[in-house]
Formats: C-alpha cells, sequence, structure tokens
C-alpha cells in the first residue's frame, strides 16, 4: 500500500525525491509531544498549530502555495500536495486554512497593497489567527441566500446578522466575511468582502457543541459592528466572485489523504489485535478482513484518482467536477474507515468521552480511552459530508457537468 | 412504531410517553445523564411507580404481563423517547434469568427489582460473540467460591447495586450475584457514546458462598442464552422506536426547511432516499414482529434465527436511518443541540451491544 501511495501523486523521481525531503524535515523538526497527540488521536490546541506553524515558517516549509513575493514557497501544486499528505503520515498537525489557505490568497489577488502591508505578514507567522463568515442560519447549502448586512455609513460598514458554523471564532483574531452590501438583483451581486477584527464591539461568540461532543464551532452574531471602508476586499458587489475564487483554492486539496492513510495504520494494528484474539471466530476473522481489504482498495482508488486530477490540473484543466468527486469519496471513505474502527473494537466500539479528546499522551491510554478516540473519528466523520459544502451539492455539481 | 395489539399493551404504552415525556425532555435528560447517582436515577422510582419494570415479569414473579410484546412495546417507547435508562439490562435481561431460576432468593431479587430497590446487571463477557464461553473462571471447593476474570464494558456499571457474573466452571457456564463492593470487585467505570455509564470489571479472587450461584430450572446455560435472546429483541423493538422519531423529525424537517427558494423535500433525490428511510422502518418493524412471536415458544433454532435476524436488520435500519437523519438535517444534524445527533449516537452504542451484525449473521448461517 504505501509504495503504492508514494508513487500516486507526481509519479516522477523528482516527486519522490520531494517526499523523501518532506518526511525528513517533518520528522526531524515535528515536536515529538505533537506528533504523539496526532497519531493517538488527541485534540489539538491552537497553541499546537501555531507552535508548528511557525516552525515550518522559520525553516521556509509555510505558505507552499503562495508567491515567492508575497512570502511563500512557489511550489508546484504537485509539491503541495505531497507535502500535505507526507506530514500527515509523519503525524504533523493539519495547516489551518482560514488564514494561509483561504484569505491569504484573497488579499495577494484582490487587496489593495495596504491591506497586504497589513495582514500577510501575521498570516504568515501565524501570530494572527483567522476564522470565517459564510454561512449562515437560513443560508447554508444555499450561500447566495445570505442576509447578513453591512450599511454603508461614512468611512464605515456597519454590519448586522448571523453567520453560523464559524469554526474556530473563539480562537480568531479576524473573520473574513461574507456580508450583503445590496439588495438590488440577482442574490450573488449584492454581495461583498469583508475583513473584520473580531475585537470590534457588538460581536458575540457563542459556542456550538458538536456530535462528538467537543466544541469546535460557533455561531458569531452582529449587532452594529462598525468595520473601515478599508477592510472591503475587491470592489463592493465582487465578494461572491471573490468566494468563489478562495473555495476553487481549497478544492485541490479535498481529497485529504494524508489523515486517512494515517487511519488506515491504525486500523491494521486494531486488525492485527483483533486476529490474535483466540475468541473472535475464523469467520469473523474474515468477514472483517474482507471489509478491511475492500476499504483499502478504496483508499488507494482515491489516492490514484487525485494522483490523476493533480495531473491534469496542472497540465491546465480547470478544477470542476472533479474535486467535487474527491469530495464525496473521500468523506465516504473516511466515514467507513472509523465504522470499521468500531467494528474491531468489538463491545468496546460503545466507550466514548469527550473529556478523553484532552489526556496526556504521555501516559498510555486504557482500552476505554483507545476506543473513545476512535469514537471521536466516527462521531465527527459525520460533519465531513457536511460542511464545506454538503455531498448533495457536490453530486448536483457533477449532475451538471455531465448531463 | 408500536408493537401493541392489544388495549392493555396501547394503555402502558401511552402512559410510559406521557411520563417520559414530561420527565425526560431534552434539557432534564442532560442534567440527569451528567449527574451522579441517586440524581442519574432520577427516573427509575418513576419507572417502577408505573409498574413498568414489572410488566416484565409474569404473575407467577410478582408481574403481570412478561411476554415478549409487552417488552417490545416498552422498548420501542424507551427509544422514541431517547430514555437511557437499565431497563434492559434491569427488568429484562437480569429478570428474564432471575425467572429462570427456580430458588426462594431469585423471588426476593425479582421483587426488589420491581420495586426499584435493586438494579441488576448481566456482567458477562464472551468477546465478540455473546454466545460464545464466558470470560471469567469460577471454582467451588468446600462449599467456597472463587471468582477470577475481567468483563469489558458492562453497560450500566456505575449504577448496577449487584451484578449477575457469568462464569466457565468445570466446563459448563454458572451464574453468580456479586453485590457491588464485594472485596475483590474492582469497577473502571467510564462514559459510552450514548451518554450512559458502562465499566470494566476485574474480579480478582472474589470468595462467596457457594449459595451466591443461582440455580436453575434447566441449565444457566439456557437461561443466559434465552436472556440475550430477549435482551437483543429488547434493543431491536428500541432501535424501532428510534427510527420512527428520526424517521418523523426528518420528514418533517425536509418539508419545513427551504433552500433555493424551496421546501427541501421538493428534491427528487431526498424523497428517494426519504423513501428509503421509510423501508428501512417497515422492514425493522416486520422483522422485530416475527422475533416477539418467535419468544413466545421454548428455545429452538428457529426462534434463535428470527431474534439473529432481527438484530440484523435494526442494525441496517438503524445504520441507515441515523446517519441519513443527520446528513439531511445538514449542519443542524451534526449539532449537539439537537435530539437528531443524540438518537443517532444511541445507535451506534446498540450496534455494539450484544453481538454486531457480522456476528449476528454467522449465528443465523449456523442455525439453518
Amino acid at each position: 500500500m504505501n509504495a503504492a501511495i508514494e508513487n500516486a501523486i507526481g509519479g516522477t523521481s523528482e516527486s519522490k525525491n520531494w517526499r523523501a525531503q518532506v518526511r525528513s524535515f517533518v520528522q526531524s523538526h515535528l515536536p515529538k509531544d505533537l506528533a504523539q497527540k496526532v497519531q493517538a488521536g488527541l485534540k489539538i490546541e491552537k497553541s499546537d498549530y501555531v507552535r508548528w506553524q511557525k516552525i515550518l515558517h522559520e525553516h521556509g516549509w509555510f505558505a507552499g502555495s503562495w508567491p515567492v513575493e508575497h512570502g511563500g514557497q512557489g511550489w508546484s501544486l504537485v509539491k503541495q500536495l505531497i507535502f500535505t499528505q507526507e506530514a500527515a503520515i509523519c503525524n504533523g498537525p493539519m495547516i489551518i486554512p482560514y488564514g494561509v489557505g483561504m484569505v491569504g490568497p484573497v488579499i495577494y489577488t484582490f487587496g489593495t497593497d495596504a491591506q497586504k502591508r497589513e495582514h500577510l505578514p501575521g498570516i504568515l507567522t501565524s501570530d494572527v489567527w483567522w476564522c470565517q463568515g459564510y454561512s449562515e442560519p437560513g443560508a447554508g447549502s444555499d450561500l447566495a441566500s445570505l442576509k447578513t448586512f453591512a450599511e454603508r455609513d461614512g468611512g464605515y460598514y456597519v454590519v448586522n446578522g448571523s453567520k453560523m458554523w464559524t469554526t474556530e471564532a473563539h480562537w480568531a483574531d479576524k473573520m473574513h466575511c461574507l456580508v450583503r452590501t445590496s439588495r438590488d438583483g440577482k442574490p450573488q451581486q449584492g454581495i461583498s468582502f469583508l475583513l473584520i477584527d473580531m475585537n470590534t464591539p457588538g460581536i458575540t461568540v457563542r459556542p456550538i457543541v458538536t456530535i462528538d461532543g467537543i466544541h469546535h464551532t460557533n455561531q458569531t452574531f452582529f449587532d452594529n459592528v462598525r468595520v473601515p471602508v478599508g477592510n472591503l476586499v475587491g470592489e463592493e458587489g465582487r465578494g461572491w466572485t471573490i468566494a468563489k475564487f478562495l473555495l476553487g483554492n481549497e478544492r485541490t486539496s479535498i481529497a485529504d489523504t494524508g489523515p486517512k492513510l494515517r487511519l488506515m495504520r491504525h486500523i491494521k494494528s486494531l486488525y492485527a489485535a483483533f486476529i490474535a484474539d483466540d475468541r473472535n471466530s475464523l469467520a469473523l476473522k474474515s468477514s472483517l478482513g474482507l471489509a478491511l481489504a475492500d476499504l483499502e482498495i478504496q483508499l488507494l482508488t482515491l489516492c490514484n484518482l487525485e494522483a490523476h486530477y493533480v495531473d491534469v490540473w496542472t497540465s491546465g484543466r480547470p478544477i470542476g467536477a472533479d474535486a467535487s468527486i474527491l469530495k464525496i469519496r473521500g468523506t465516504e471513505i473516511l466515514q467507513a474507515l472509523s465504522e470499521l474502527a468500531l467494528q474491531l473494537e468489538g463491545p468496546m466500539a460503545a466507550a466514548h468521552d469527550p473529556a478523553d479528546l484532552h489526556l496526556s499522551a504521555e501516559t498510555p491510554l486504557s482500552a476505554a480511552q483507545q476506543a473513545s478516540l476512535i469514537a471521536h473519528e466516527y462521531l465527527y466523520g459525520r460533519c465531513w459530508s457536511i460542511f464545506g459544502g454538503t455531498n448533495e451539492i457536490q453530486r448536483n455539481i457533477i449532475a451538471r457537468a455531465i448531463l | 412504531m408500536s408493537f401493541a395489539t392489544t388495549d392493555d399493551h396501547r394503555q402502558l404504552a401511552d402512559s410510559l410517553q406521557r411520563m417520559l415525556g414530561e420527565a425526560n425532555d431534552f434539557e432534564s435528560r442532560r442534567l440527569r445523564l451528567c449527574a451522579a447517582v441517586p440524581d442519574r436515577l432520577a427516573l427509575w422510582p418513576q419507572l417502577a411507580e408505573l409498574g413498568v419494570i414489572a410488566a416484565a415479569f409474569d404473575d407467577t414473579y410478582l408481574g403481570f404481563a412478561g411476554d415478549s410484546r409487552t417488552v417490545a412495546v416498552v422498548l420501542s417507547a424507551i427509544g422514541e423517547s431517547l430514555a437511557v435508562e437499565p431497563y434492559l439490562a434491569n427488568a429484562v435481561i437480569a429478570g428474564r434469568i432471575l425467572q429462570h431460576s427456580a430458588s426462594a432468593h431469585a423471588l426476593s431479587l425479582i421483587e426488589a427489582c420491581i420495586q426499584g430497590r435493586e438494579i441488576l446487571v448481566l456482567a458477562h463477557d464472551a468477546g465478540s460473540d455473546p454466545f460464545g464461553v464466558p470470560a471469567v473462571a469460577a471454582e467451588t471447593v468446600d462449599g467456597i467460591s472463587m471468582l477470577n476474570g475481567r468483563l469489558r464494558c458492562i453497560r450500566h456499571a456505575d449504577v448496577a447495586s449487584s451484578f449477575l457474573v457469568t462464569c466457565t466452571e468445570r466446563g459448563t457456564t454458572s451464574i453468580y450475584q456479586v453485590p457491588r463492593g464485594t472485596p475483590g470487585l474492582d469497577i473502571q467505570p467510564y462514559r459510552l457514546i450514548d451518554a450512559a455509564g458502562a465499566g470494566d470489571l476485574a474480579l480478582q479472587a472474589v470468595r462467596l458462598p457457594s449459595s451466591a450461584r443461582l440455580t436453575f430450572k434447566d441449565s444457566a446455560t439456557e437461561a443466559l442464552h434465552d436472556a440475550l435472546e430477549w435482551g437483543i429483541l429488547g434493543l431491536a423493538a428500541e432501535v424501532a422506536g428510534i427510527v420512527g422519531a428520526l424517521n418523523r423529525a426528518t420528514f418533517a424537517y425536509l418539508t419545513s426547511r427551504k433552500q433555493f427558494g424551496v421546501t427541501l423535500s421538493t428534491f427528487q433525490a431526498l424523497q428517494h432516499r426519504s423513501a428509503d428511510m421509510f423501508i428501512a422502518g417497515e422492514e425493522l418493524s416486520a422483522a422485530v414482529n416475527h422475533a416477539i412471536e418467535a419468544l413466545r415458544a421454548p428455545p429452538h433454532p428457529n426462534r434463535s434465527a428470527a431474534v439473529c435476524a432481527a438484530k440484523v436488520v435494526a442494525d441496517v435500519a438503524g445504520r441507515r436511518v441515523g446517519h441519513e437523519a443527520v446528513q439531511m438535517h445538514g449542519g443542524m444534524g451534526v449539532s449537539d443541540e439537537l435530539s437528531v445527533s443524540h438518537y443517532m449516537r444511541r445507535l451506534a452504542a446498540i450496534r455494539a451491544e450484544l453481538g454486531s451484525a457480522d456476528t449476528h449473521r454467522l449465528r443465523f448461517a449456523s442455525l439453518q
């Protein structure tokens, strides 16, 4: 499996060489406690993410996709994806996308020189933490129906409304936000892209606990929040174009194969323990063995499909329904992986305590605590087919492209 | 989804639903599940007073019903209201074992159960297959029995007053009553995915008078297997109640939530998936009814096969409806603030209880 994966993206000796460099860098620079946390599936705190992102930045491994002139690495898409995948396989925490992956490219593409000077350095050093404000209570899949309104008042926009699923808004210094600046014309035409300081008076962040019992996300309320006009990115009414650009950038890494390969490695160790237990019947062992093989084939295929799309994107084909295919299959495979892990846990699969996510990686976990972390994967896994464009919306995109 | 066929069933279901509707609303349920005993068990005296516990026993054993249909009626109502109380463990599973025992001691335990004074829990771990060999070893010498072994994930171990521990003794099964606090019994408690409690039990040189070993009209193995089959029926009926509640909530959401200027129910893809959820509920209802009828008869491979089938169909239906209900509620479906995610979590716990779907497929195949 591993050899097959390693040849998947890029497939040249150059890309293999790059993967080896990534592995060597991560293995020598990733703090041990962080690697243990990621491997065990424990909660990664903001300070952990910041620590890792700062290490990457200090050694010239951060903002891989950004052009060199803006402080990035100017990596090709192939190099970016190999980095993301291999770092995850080596137990590196994910890169939080709201700053470096989302708003950074928007600012250097659409922003003024003043905005670039103000915002890009803090994103690169991870000293300024961002969140996104897109969905609303009445605007989920139908994002263009968003109602949060920004009314011009002299040198300010006065923002009123609320944003749903503002993940990690409780950690954020700033939010990039879609607001309505006009109610005329098509809904998409009245949307603008605003940068909002989270310390501005009138902002309230209400925690929303998700199905896994953890506070990741929030609803953020705006009550006469005054945002300087200088925080508008691009022209008024261009927000929808900018949002599409932003989400398009995110779609290249949507398969997110690294964490799935890491989970597969963990499942194989669970399966080995299951096989070693004499109380499990041969028939049950072979039934779960077939399920494991089937999922491994699905995951291998996802990796190969991702590699193929990366090739065609690199050769200039625009990103379209292909990314939706990766989103659907990637999330389905992740969900199936966590369910197989639960089956391998047998009666212990019912164990789950959200508090276990905050345990120390230093002390050995009990069987119930280990099972609890698997159950967390299963529960949070249900979010993936909903957040970031539901799988139903992705299927609409594919159907529109083929019918 | 109700399995009631008589006025008695309907009255029992109505009064139980009314009581749970008042006492098990979302917020009181949340607070109760976070609380320590006795607050954790605040619902228990009410269940006893309502006669719901007695309903699991027939009149020979101080109850008033005790048939498989009554048990399914109660568990379906429990599923609908998402009550994660030790009803199945205590009244049904431990209850069946006590009803198989001929002793006066068993009768006094039944009385204590029915009055809500004792919570008895079967402590049984046979690996992935509950019909396998019990993990604890027992040895009796000169009227003293010694128990050694470990039991994983015993549901409601946190609230049990006494355990019925299954043991392997001289190559056969025996069952001992081990009260909480017995020297040598260690309980490591933890929380389950449905917010109920469980624990791993370690028995190290637990010494009991041999009178702690339950006596049976037939054998301990028969009593155990019978109790497990009734427990599996109870789980399948509970899933039926949950599936009914989730289907109702999801169909109501689809017909009210608007996106793109229309209700979600106008999208044909969602209509078809709703139809499949409904079909799954209908199939489950049929499978549970089949198992209810089968459990009226004495043990027989056909009876066991009906029970295995109910567990498999419950697993398939529960998985589909649980996941679909969450998915179709969108972001709200994965929020802890809506009951939908709590139902899905209870379904995940049931999937791991009393044998997986694959375990029951294999048992079904072996019975043919």
